[in-house]
């Protein structure tokens, strides 16, 4: 591996672990609406953007890791595989079909991000047959795939511009 | 498209989910296990640091983003309460009950001595709960178990829910699956402390199943009763830790009974430290109680 892709990879292994941090911190990023971004989606996304395909699976397979441990609930693995399948399929279009561009990122880290919310309101809300599921999509899943959605674009310009400088 | 379905990348992506979905399967019925625990224990020191970092930045913060007005809003109102305090010092009988009252405080300390208690940081909230799950900075080796009662010196906050070496996973009474067993201190009418998501976004909570001619009324202090509830939590609190006050008592739309809406005395999601409960007396046969309750309550759901 040349140099400069391994401090690259470098690069992206720290900022996921900085985004994850800054996720899971007590009082840092503020709560809108009873709900807290999901920072490791669009990292994990947005790195496939731009990277071959066994490296952008690695990413999104450590992201989803991360974002498994985080969970209060104790099933380990299902944001892994999530991941995992978006940022391989994202990484194939991205090197023969899709033109990179922040329309794009946009788009791929909105429904990256539509998958991951909308399963985890079916796995630990439906599911579990807690009342009121239509008012929790709407009043507190709804507002995290925002606020998810709303952080895309800072975190695919980062992404950007340490795949493309270093 | 053939060529992608033939790709080496493409094999090694079926083999990566096949250990992910082995991983998901196993963890799902045995919990994290030593990867979570790896994952949790690599973590921890530095959500630790970063949570000790923002709690110091943001007290420094609620002086300095304060504006002129609401300086001096503040000012006005703190002078009212040094007039309202010297006030009641100048009543040296008024001082003396409060004093007993405060013993009587105290004494509650003494009724628990049984208490092994331990105190906790929060280091981590859970961006994917509803309920505002959090993280804190003890874990097994400090002796937390599952199932712990985790409190402040205000009330109830709630349980631990999964434990690694070095931190613990807390569920809070806000969580939809909270039920266990509370009890009215003024009346000893019995109730069970549930929840749902709307009310639990307005701050409150329930205590259901009140008969028709229940005496509960708004005021009253509500504390767990320490008894297991079907499917529930309940019995491994133990009996007698503050929930909250009773804000309104209304009809349940699904019966005759009736529910008291509780204001809990703790706000989970704006606590910085807690304790967590790590022994009391009764726990072993508490906890005896409520797996056999839930084993039977299987049980019988299995003959269904």
């Amino acid at each position: 591996m040349k140099r400069g892709k391994r401090i690259r990879f470098l690069a992206y292994f720290l900022e996921i672990l900085l985004f994850f941090i800054l996720q899971q911190a007590p009082d840092l990023l503020p709560v809108i609406h009873y709900a807290r971004p999901l920072l490791l989606i669009p990292t994990a996304v947005t790195i496939a953007l731009f990277e071959p395909q066994v490296a952008s699976t690695a990413f999104g397979l450590f992201c989803g890791l991360l974002i498994d441990a985080g969970t209060n609930g104790g099933v380990l693995g299902m944001h892994a595989i999530i991941l995992t399948v978006i940022c391989f399929v994202v990484s194939y279009l991205a090197h023969d079909l899709l033109q990179i561009n922040a329309l794009t990122a946009f788009l791929v880290c909105g429904i990256a991000a539509a998958i991951t919310i909308i399963l985890q309101w079916l796995l630990f809300y439906v599911s579990l047959g807690y009342a009121d599921p239509a008012y929790a999509l709407v009043e507190h899943y709804l507002p995290r795939f925002l606020y998810t959605i709303a952080l895309g674009l800072p975190i695919y310009a980062l992404n950007r511009t340490i795949a493309l400088r270093i | 498209m053939n060529r992608f379905f033939q790709s080496n990348q493409f094999r090694g992506l079926i083999v990566v989910l096949f250990l992910l979905s082995s991983l998901t399967l196993y963890t799902s019925t045995a919990g994290p296990g030593a990867l979570g625990d790896l994952l949790n224990s690599a973590a921890m020191p530095m959500q630790k640091v970063l949570s000790t970092a923002t709690g110091k930045a943001a007290t420094g913060a609620e002086t300095i983003t304060k504006s002129k007005e609401e300086l001096l809003a503040e000012n006005k109102s703190l002078q009212q309460q040094v007039n309202t305090l010297n006030q009641k010092l100048t009543n040296y009988y008024t001082a003396l009950q409060q004093n007993e009252q405060y013993k009587q405080f105290l004494g509650i300390k003494n009724q628990h001595k049984d208490y092994q208690l331990l105190s906790a940081t929060i280091i981590a909230r859970d961006p994917n709960s509803v309920s505002g799950s959090f993280t804190i900075d003890q874990g097994s080796t400090s002796g937390i178990t599952k199932d712990c009662p985790v409190i402040t010196s205000a009330g109830v906050v709630g349980w631990i829910s999964e434990v690694s070496p070095l931190s613990a996973k807390v569920t809070t009474i806000f969580d939809t699956s909270a039920q266990f067993g509370v009890r009215d201190t003024a009346n000893r009418d019995t109730g069970v402390f549930a929840n749902d998501l709307k009310l639990a976004d307005k701050g409150l909570t329930k205590m259901e199943y009140l008969a028709t001619g229940t005496t509960v009324k708004a005021g009253d202090q509500i504390v767990t009763s320490g008894l297991a509830v079907e499917n529930g939590f309940g019995g491994k609190f133990p009996r007698g830790l503050p929930v909250g006050t009773v804000s309104a008592v209304k009809s349940s739309p699904y019966d005759v009974s009736l529910y008291a809406e509780i204001k809990p005395y703790v706000t989970p999601g704006k606590i910085r430290d807690v304790m967590v409960i790590t022994d009391f007396a009764g726990k072993a046969e508490a906890a005896k109680a409520a797996s056999s309750q839930s084993s039977s309550s299987s049980l019988s759901g299995a003959s269904k």
